[in-house]
């Protein structure tokens, strides 16, 4: 497997009481996986992406990327991790700084090492791919919209190829066009590149609509690890976890209750719930 | 998320704890200037300074390691002060003689023994102690009667005075209680308490036509915000860090490059964070150097009195002392 | 507080227009809606409405009164405004501190302030966290706080500008309480700006504002239903409706009334 986490435990300081991750085993492969990862604030959920890039190291037990044992050491060669595994944060005034969106789309690849040329090939074609259209290139990052700014951002990461993507909250803020147009694009990076996508939500919606699989954090463990349909069929599962069902789900689970439709599998999505409602109604 | 831990404050809530903070800074002040009215080398009455700090200290009801920790950062200064005294005081009564002998033998032991030392330091606990401890040793060594060629003819010596060594220890003294006094301040006080009571006793500079509330609330914004801005910056660290920017590499230019990568983003997020405060501030009608009311207002109670008499009182005797 | 735009156009030096010829009127002790995607100008309305910015033509009235310059302060002391993000606008040390600050800028006595912050962190349950600081607290806790130190002011007014956008669903879901609860007790006019269409089920009028100009303004009900005009604007009705749409069939219509009263109980 692509990413390997066998016992890992993680503090930020040696101080701490409790482990900010504790006894992670997790196993995630570079192709076809859409990850949802869930849990509520202060669970973990960002610092266990942090640990897939690198950017942490683990406090103990073993963590292999790409076939790289991750250890607790200084100057040892992440640089190839990081260019494998894109980390996109939620916020892309944290990383935009050049003058232009193309250069900084560059950014990236120039240092994994490629060539200027090499790089800007790869971000024009990056561009093209998000829907970035030419007349931004040439503007100052600063001065777009939000929604533009974490098209960038993305487009900053996704440039240098990485074989999995993580994204940290990517529609927080987004208003519902634009989390529309984000989600859609992801989905299409997935199904074209096939490439494991990685999603750090709050959405039960995305968890129902988009991915196949699910991880749920709870104060630092991993409590559920599955596909997102097994997640929502366990309401005391759920309950425990602190979770909500998607909101189309809790209207079907109402209508259940007051006697108007009846299901095995709780409905997911719209569609799911019409065809309920009208197979019902027809038989 | 890592906790950045702002000021030394430790709460106990002793009776130092709760001694007016203006009260504690003008007695800070009272004793600085106390600490240097003593006499060159009057042992007893610096030594009666530091009894009283002690006092003090045990008092605050605070862990004598919190102190010991904020002595750890000047014991390097105080350590070099006190070997500067000792050498080059060239006067007065020599109470021992050191002659350096620089034969093969002994430059080979004091090299091995410096070479062991280097290698160990990284797994030492306390690093400087052991650093002082390798340094005499080596000297040491090198006045050891051993056998081999002699390199130098002339003998060097070190000498050491009584007096260097006196006004060493003075010294030591002097800085230290000075040090104790300020510890007890930032320990039992909050920032935002300093900060207040630095508003309160800089009132006076109004009639100047100096708003030094101004100046206290960009110093409260600040406290409020420094440790915000940590964690931005090390989120901004992290985001350039995952676009590949590797700190450890890379010639000049490159490096240029990194550096700007993550002071553009922490100055676009602090404007950013400024502009935005700046608004709800106005919006809940803030306005700069107007009047306010204080919901933290200081009141001295009777034992500030007292504790204000005991610090004048002493303050008073060192100035009388030292003029008669 | 009753307010009222009259034509008003605004735009920054050499910018295209960011609001063009808004008309409306939000009435006394009534909870409106401004909604609208990202940019649409609903953040300049609400400073216009402050005074923050003036507009370029066209009158802005409050109690029937021409906003002017010199009368601009008198009015905004009566309006609180809770903005979007938590953390910049966590001005004290403490929760305290912070709910104090605006009663120490209104120069409310101390006895009275102390009162004041008991009373208001009561209401939005933060009474228990009055000396933490804003590091050790959660992005609703954050701003619950910034809400009673709003509410502790006692303005006639409050505005609630995306209040909730950034924040996880528990940090929703707390605001909103307190958004309803607020409603039901006092007689104070709210204004919410949001982009999120189930913060308007519980309003009495609701403006949908796209590319600077009112496209529609009506009950709660009504713009829900407007499924076509809300995609235009860039947003998205509730599911539920959606549903209600396509369950078009007269054979539906007992579940499409259960549909109704879910989309404003749940």
């Amino acid at each position: 497997m692509d990413i390997n986490f066998q016992h890992v435990n993680f503090k930020y300081d040696k101080k701490q009481k409790i482990n900010t991750l504790n006894d992670i085993n997790l196993t995630i492969s570079k192709e076809n996986e859409f990850i949802t990862i869930l849990g509520h604030t202060g669970s973990g959920k960002s610092t266990l992406v942090q640990l897939m890039n690198a950017l942490i190291l683990p406090t103990s037990g073993s963590l292999t990327i790409f076939n790289q044992e991750i250890k607790q050491k200084r100057n040892q060669p992440l640089k190839e991790i990081r260019k494998r595994i894109g980390l996109v944060f939620q916020f892309p005034e944290y990383q935009l700084f050049e003058e232009t969106v193309l250069k900084d789309i560059m950014f990236g690849p120039v240092n994994f090492g490629l060539n200027m040329e090499q790089a800007k090939q790869q971000a024009l074609d990056t561009a093209k791919l998000i829907g970035i259209s030419d007349d931004l290139l040439e503007r100052a990052p600063f001065n777009l919209s939000g929604g533009q700014k974490r098209k960038v951002a993305i487009a900053g990461i996704l440039a240098s190829n990485p074989d999995i993507l993580i994204f940290d909250e990517p529609t927080v803020g987004l208003d519902p066009k634009g989390k529309k147009e984000l989600l859609s694009l992801l989905d299409k990076i997935h199904k074209e590149t096939h490439k494991t996508i990685i999603i750090i939500t709050h959405d039960m919606n995305i968890v129902a609509n988009y991915s196949n699989r699910s991880i749920v954090l709870k104060e630092g463990n991993i409590v559920f690890d599955g596909k997102p349909i097994d997640l929502f069929n366990n309401k005391t599962m759920l309950q425990s976890m602190n979770l909500d069902l998607p909101y189309i789900s809790r209207v079907a689970e109402n209508l259940k209750a007051a006697g108007k439709i009846n299901y095995k599998s709780v409905p997911l999505t719209l569609d799911e719930l019409y065809d309920c409602i009208t197979g019902d109604l027809n038989e | 998320m890592n906790k950045i831990a702002f000021g030394q404050f430790v709460n106990t809530n002793s009776i130092i704890h709760k001694m007016d903070a203006r009260i504690k800074i003008i007695g800070t002040i009272l004793f600085m200037i106390t600490i240097f009215l003593v006499p060159t080398n009057n042992f007893y009455l610096l030594g009666a300074l530091l009894v009283f700090a002690l006092i003090l200290i045990l008092l605050t009801k605070v862990q004598l390691s919190k102190y010991l920790k904020s002595l750890k950062s000047i014991v390097f200064l105080l350590v070099f002060a006190f070997v500067f005294q000792v050498i080059f005081r060239n006067n007065g009564t020599v109470i021992y003689i050191h002659y350096f002998k620089f034969t093969w033998n002994n430059i080979v032991v004091a090299s091995f023994i410096a070479a062991i030392y280097l290698l160990i330091r990284k797994y030492l606990p306390m690093k400087f102690i052991f650093f002082v401890l390798t340094t005499v040793l080596i000297i040491y060594i090198l006045g050891l009667p051993m056998h081999g060629a002699i390199l130098n003819q002339n003998t060097i010596k070190l000498s050491i005075y009584e007096e260097g060594l006196i006004s060493g220890s003075f010294i030591i003294l002097r800085v230290l209680t000075l040090i104790l006094f300020t510890t007890i301040l930032t320990l039992t006080t909050k920032p935002t308490e300093l900060n207040n009571a630095i508003e309160s006793l800089l009132k006076p500079l109004e009639l100047l036509h100096i708003k030094t509330s101004v100046f206290a609330m960009m110093v409260s914004i600040a406290l409020r915000f420094i440790p915000t801005l940590f964690l931005e910056a090390d989120k901004i660290l992290k985001a350039q860090a995952s676009r590949g920017v590797d700190f450890n590499e890379g010639n000049l230019k490159a490096k240029v490059v990194q550096i700007i990568s993550l002071l553009v983003p922490m100055f676009v997020v602090s404007f950013k964070k400024a502009d935005e405060l700046a608004i709800a501030m106005e919006a809940r009608g803030y306005i700069p150097g107007e009047k306010r009311t204080k919901l933290n207002e200081m009141k001295l109670q009777f034992s500030d009195f007292i504790w204000l008499f005991i610090f004048v009182g002493i303050f008073t005797t060192y100035i009388l002392l030292r003029i008669l | 507080m009753k307010i009222e735009f009259r034509n008003v156009t605004f735009k920054y030096e050499d910018d295209c227009d960011l609001l063009t010829d808004i008309s409306f009127v939000i009435n006394s002790g009534e909870m409106t809606s401004i909604i609208g995607p990202n940019g649409s100008g609903k953040s300049t309305i609400t400073k216009l409405i402050m005074g923050i910015l003036t507009p370029l033509s066209g009158e802005i009235y409050i109690n029937n009164t021409l906003v002017t310059e010199d009368n601009i302060n008198d009015f905004r002391c009566q309006m609180g405004i809770i903005f979007q993000n938590p953390d910049n606008q966590f001005v004290g040390l403490t929760v305290k501190d912070d709910i104090a600050f605006g009663l120490e800028n209104k120069q409310i006595e101390r006895n009275e302030m102390i009162t004041l912050i008991d009373k208001y962190s009561k209401l939005v349950h933060m009474n228990n966290f009055l000396n933490h600081n804003p590091e050790n607290l959660s992005g609703g806790q954050k701003q619950r706080v910034a809400i009673a130190g709003v509410l502790a002011m006692e303005t006639e007014m409050v505005i609630f500008d995306e209040a909730t956008s950034m924040l996880d669903p528990i940090g929703v879901d707390e605001i909103n309480k307190t958004l309803k609860m607020l409603k039901k007790q006092a007689s104070k006019t709210i204004i919410s700006i949001t982009h999120n269409i189930e913060e308007i089920l519980y309003s009495d009028n609701v403006l949908v504002i796209n590319n600077g100009t009112i496209v529609a303004q009506g009950k709660p009900k009504d713009i829900l239903f407007n499924e076509s005009l809300l995609n235009e604007a860039g947003l998205d009705t509730i599911e539920t409706v959606k549903l209600i749409n396509k369950l078009s069939d007269s054979k539906y219509e007992s579940i499409v009334s259960d549909l109704w009263t879910l989309t404003f109980n749940m």
